[in-house]
């Protein structure tokens, strides 16, 4: 089954990196929704079919914390499986991310820890492809 | 200088240059001004939190349009237009600091970083001196890449 990603990142460039190492890692991508900070993440997430989100945390307007927090007090988005993608090194913060259920994910990445956190989370894709 | 500071900052630009635009790059040695001969791009983040400053990047322009292109995954005759380019370079300077932080602060050190900006020229060489009047806190890596060279400056206090 194709999988629906919404990206949100304030770099154009980032979320093309994003888009390009999701296809190298072999997953089957369908609709690719892009979003330039949390706020229109959020909208973009309430308007469309989407099966994952790729947020970096670091964004003007809204952060990606706060848009997965709104997430979670959403019910229709509160169990949307999330990838957070940033070059955040503080294990606090990080701890605090994984304690709400997301996945993070450290810059630079490779596409096999894009498609084995993908799997990890929506147990979608073989994580022993090479 | 800040030579400790100075080794992680070479390791850390080598590392996310390589991992992330394939882009190979060595320690030069060269004379720091000799960069400025050619037309340069310069890009600064300021950081807070366990510590405080910035970290400057200065890439030969001729450089950037490689950095955009393996970022994006483009073909070797592609080159992105300008704004991309200047994205690609902010992009990777985030990616070098959010890496040198914890390295330098540890694991536990909480920091925020703020968005990389584009710099003049004239705006980039007050800063250099700027940060060289601190010898405690500063610290640099010069580069040297397939096209031109790379120079980093880092003042944290």
């Amino acid at each position: 089954m194709p999988l629906n990603v919404l990206i949100v990142d304030d770099s154009s460039v980032m979320r093309a990196m994003i888009i390009k190492t999701i296809r190298m890692s072999g997953l089957d991508l369908g609709e690719v929704y892009q979003a330039g900070n949390g706020q229109e993440g959020l909208d973009a997430a309430r308007g469309n079919w989407v099966d994952l989100v790729v947020a970096d945390i670091n964004m003007p307007v809204m952060n990606g914390e706060e848009m997965i927090d709104h997430m979670k007090a959403d019910p229709e988005l509160a169990n949307l499986p999330t990838i957070v993608i940033s070059t955040e090194g503080s294990a606090t913060r990080i701890e605090r991310l994984e304690r709400k259920g997301i996945k993070f994910i450290h810059k630079p990445f490779t596409p096999e820890i894009i498609r084995d956190s993908i799997h990890a989370l929506t147990g979608i894709g073989d994580s022993n492809a090479s | 200088m800040h030579h400790e500071h100075s080794d992680v900052l070479m390791e850390v630009t080598v590392e996310t240059l390589e991992q992330l635009a394939f882009i190979f790059s060595f320690a030069d040695d060269v004379d720091p001004d000799a960069i400025w001969a050619e037309s340069v791009t310069s890009c600064h983040v300021t950081f807070n939190g366990h510590a405080q400053g910035g970290l400057l990047m200065l890439i030969s322009s001729a450089a950037l349009p490689e950095l955009a292109a393996n970022m994006l995954g483009l073909e070797e005759d592609e080159a992105p237009p300008v704004d991309q380019q200047k994205d690609a370079l902010q992009e990777a300077l985030n990616v070098i600091c959010g890496n040198l932080l914890p390295r330098i602060g540890g694991v536990e050190a909480v920091f925020d970083i703020q968005k990389p900006q584009i710099l003049e020229a004239e705006a980039a060489k007050a800063l250099i001196k700027e940060y060289q009047s601190d010898p405690q806190g500063y610290a640099s890596a010069f580069l040297s890449l397939d096209e031109g060279e790379c120079q980093l400056y880092l003042r944290s206090t």
